[in-house]
């Protein structure tokens, strides 16, 4: 086949491809656009939605819950995104290393929960946080500790929240750790060792240099995931106590489907959209003085 | 190789194994002589149509996975309805939550998957209003179709859960209305007995608060109050019966009419209101569980069922069959039911309030089978089904489902009746469930400790209120 047949094929292949996600993806926007300036309710829906401009924009900004779900959504992300970067690479080294054929195998134990629905996860967690019957309280109570009312108090839901995420896709971030610390050569290491580096100086002038891409893509990765966090506040914690645990996405979620603020709603997606652009703009100009560094 | 194939079919015993432990066939208690009666019920209300008017017609639902509607669409299937009318009936069992979601996600795109929905009665308005569902009064006047027999229903029911604006959108459901309940055995443990040694409830709120402390004191391990006190709905249809007996409401002209405050006005900050929700804080700390503000139906039922509660202002789901079965409860055989206590006015007189509602089934406007569709809803819930469906323990809404023998099979519904009759409901109009979110995030923050009881409802009030000043401001 001569070369233009194989550049066309190309163009083919990726049209075919990518049109159908792009235009996809388009249409979504464009109708979650139309609807943010427009007042979508449920009285509104039978009759024509007026167009009121930006008039959904600025009351999503100057909505006290759209404000705290904002806050909260940016903690939990935090904390996650942090908890599941020093858990995932510290199990990765010490799974990097030899080690005997049967703690090796604990490698399957550690993925397995990603293999679980985050929806039936938070199932899981509710029952197991339960103050009544659930088995963290029951064996704390073994060794003599009055375990707390998880999901009743304001730091401990957000802290059940975290754990939640944390036990699930440390999976991840351990998975893609590990794969990148096993194509770090091994002269390296050994030529630290014969300079005289030690374990710690070793960790953090190889390993954690060599890890930088892909850390970046997890960071990067975990936040988009993060972002549309629905499950955990809907099942574990309903957003409580109080507003304590309201996410963002739980809170477009509550808006769309529970008080048929559609127009509100997609005005608040949208916002998210942006803040979420702006975020990832910025992590990948980072990224790149980071990698150069 | 032959690892896997053992594994794989061990594997595949192991589950046939459970599935075949895990069927059950439902509803035994029904004899063939109550079916019988059932069905010749249902040929003569039927015969005027002619045989399989609806041949080849599938009509599809999604209704509220609640126990009772369990047993009417198991009837329906069970009954000769698909054979006489033509029809066949695929109706989804959801839970509450996930029924709203797939009800909603179907109205808006108006794909038409469901021709029959459950409505909430606090949603009716909502879905009314937003032309989810259509109004029933012409099927019901079209001399076509059997005679719904209207009263027949319970007219409280009728008015709060079927209609909107003058029109009626759906037909009463599965009703809800909470009852006391409250243990025999703990009862009499406490000393809490007549001169004859039979357990007295309590008749008004401060007996109940009186009971309550002294079980605690006796029985350290045993709660006196639970509530369906999670953040959202389950909260704020749980404070209901105290903001109602309080002498407060809801949304002033929706719920409760009290002239000094104008209409459209949300009711939480007045303070017979703050007075209400004072004391349910007050059981929540004295008397409940400290999860119990995690609670939703599911969790208040276990709680009810571990046997570690005296008592407690029961929810429906709660009430009757599942405290009584000895499979699933520690209560069964235990359990007593009253009235709920009422408050004690300044003139000495008692006001009990009990919060009634239900899921409603309603006609999708975009089902292209409205006829079909209106013929299923109608004797789901219809008279037809009723001595069978109350025999079997399905929720009551109409007069007919007050039978004999499942007033002697309940003994709960013979007080059930007259709650429903007096009951109060919320309020239906399309902005509840926004303005009930505001309530429920502000007082299950003051239940947790987050907030000040007063500061926090008078705040939750402003935002509320000035969400309704948007749509009746002036009215």
């Amino acid at each position: 086949m001569g070369a233009f047949k194989w550049k066309a094929l190309y163009w083919v292949i990726l049209s075919v491809a990518f049109l159908p996600l792009v235009c996809s993806a388009l249409l979504v926007l464009g109708t979650n656009i139309f609807l943010s300036l427009h007042d979508y309710t449920a009285r509104t829906i039978a009759t024509g939605a007026p167009f009121v401009g930006i008039a959904n924009y600025s009351y999503a900004l100057t909505d006290s819950r759209f404000l705290n779900a904002l806050k909260v959504s940016f903690l939990f992300l935090v904390l996650c995104v942090v908890g599941e970067t020093i858990v995932g690479v510290s199990l990765s080294y010490v799974f990097a290393k030899p080690l005997p054929r049967i703690i090796s195998k604990g490698k399957v134990l550690i993925i397995l929960p990603l293999a679980i629905s985050p929806a039936a996860a938070s199932l899981i967690w509710r029952w197991f946080f339960s103050t009544q019957y659930g088995i963290i309280n029951f064996l704390l109570a073994l060794i003599g500790i009055q375990g707390p009312d998880w999901t009743a108090r304001p730091t401990s839901a957000l802290f059940a929240m975290v754990f939640v995420d944390l036990w699930q896709w440390v999976s991840f971030t351990f998975a893609v750790l590990l794969a990148a610390m096993q194509g770090i050569p091994a002269e390296v290491y050994e030529a630290a060792s014969i300079d005289g580096a030690s374990e710690w100086t070793k960790f953090w002038k190889i390993t954690i240099p060599f890890l930088k891409r892909s850390l970046f893509q997890i960071v990067l990765f975990r936040f988009a995931l993060l972002l549309r966090e629905v499950d955990k506040p809907l099942i574990l914690t309903q957003g409580g106590p109080g507003m304590a645990t309201e996410t963002i996405s739980y809170w477009i979620y509550r808006c769309y489907f529970w008080f048929s603020q559609i127009g509100r709603a997609a005005a608040m997606a949208v916002i998210l959209l942006v803040i979420a652009n702006i975020v990832c703009e910025t992590f990948w100009t980072l990224r790149g003085r980071w990698q150069n560094a | 190789m032959r690892r896997f194939l053992i594994n794989g079919l061990l594997l595949l015993a192991l589950s046939a194994g459970f599935l075949a432990w895990a069927q059950e066939v439902p509803y035994t208690e029904l004899s063939p002589a109550m079916l019988e009666e059932l069905n010749t019920k249902l040929r003569e209300a039927l015969a005027p149509l002619g045989p399989q008017p609806y041949k080849g017609v599938v009509i599809r639902g999604c209704v509220v996975r609640d126990g009772s509607y369990d047993i009417a669409v198991w009837l329906l299937k069970q009954s000769d309805f698909e054979e006489l009318t033509g029809i066949t009936v695929d109706i989804q069992l959801l839970e509450f939550e996930e029924k709203v979601m797939q009800q909603k996600v179907d109205f808006m795109g108006h794909t038409g998957m469901y021709d029959i929905v459950s409505v909430d009665q606090p949603q009716l308005g909502e879905y009314a209003e937003a032309g989810w569902i259509i109004p029933l009064d012409s099927f019901i006047n079209d001399p076509r179709f059997p005679d719904p027999q209207i009263n027949d229903i319970i007219p409280s029911l009728l008015d709060t859960c079927g209609t909107w604006n003058g029109k009626i959108y759906a037909f009463p459901g599965p009703s809800y209305g909470n009852l006391l309940g409250y243990r025999k055995d703990i009862f009499i443990a406490a000393g809490i007995v007549d001169w004859d040694g039979t357990p007295i409830p309590p008749v008004t709120w401060t007996e109940y608060l009186y009971y309550g402390r002294k079980i605690r004191e006796m029985f350290p391990d045993m709660f006196a109050a639970v509530m369906q006190a999670r953040k959202g709905e389950y909260l704020s249809y749980d404070v209901g019966t105290y903001l109602w007996e309080w002498g407060a409401g809801y949304i002033n002209g929706c719920d409760v009419y009290y002239p000094e405050y104008p209409k459209y006005r949300v009711l939480w900050d007045t303070p017979q209101a703050l007075a209400a929700l004072k004391f349910y804080k007050q059981l929540y700390e004295e008397l409940a569980p400290p999860e119990t503000i995690t609670y939703d139906i599911a969790g208040f039922v276990s709680a009810m069922q571990s046997g570690k509660v005296a008592m407690g202002v029961l929810i429906q789901e709660a009430v009757g069959t599942p405290l009584e079965d000895p499979r699933y409860s520690k209560v069964a055989g235990q359990m007593l039911y009253a009235p709920v206590p009422g408050k004690v006015n300044p003139d000495g007189s008692i006001t009990r309030v009990s919060h009634i509602g239900g899921e409603n089934v309603a006609i999708n406007a975009d089902s292209r089978n409205k006829e079909a569709a209106y013929l299923v809803a109608r004797f789901l819930v219809g008279p037809e089904l009723a001595a069978a469906y109350s025999y079997l323990g399905g929720k009551p809404f109409r007069y007919s489902h007050f039978t004999p023998e499942a007033i002697a099979r309940y003994p709960w519904l013979a007080a059930q009746l007259h709650n429903i009759e007096t009951g109060k409901a919320r309020p239906k109009i399309p902005e509840y469930p926004q303005v009930s979110d505001i309530f429920s995030a502000a007082f299950h923050a003051v239940l947790s400790g987050q907030a000040e009881l007063e500061p926090a409802m008078r705040a939750a009030a402003a935002q509320a209120n000035a969400l309704l000043a948007e749509i009746y401001g002036g009215k």
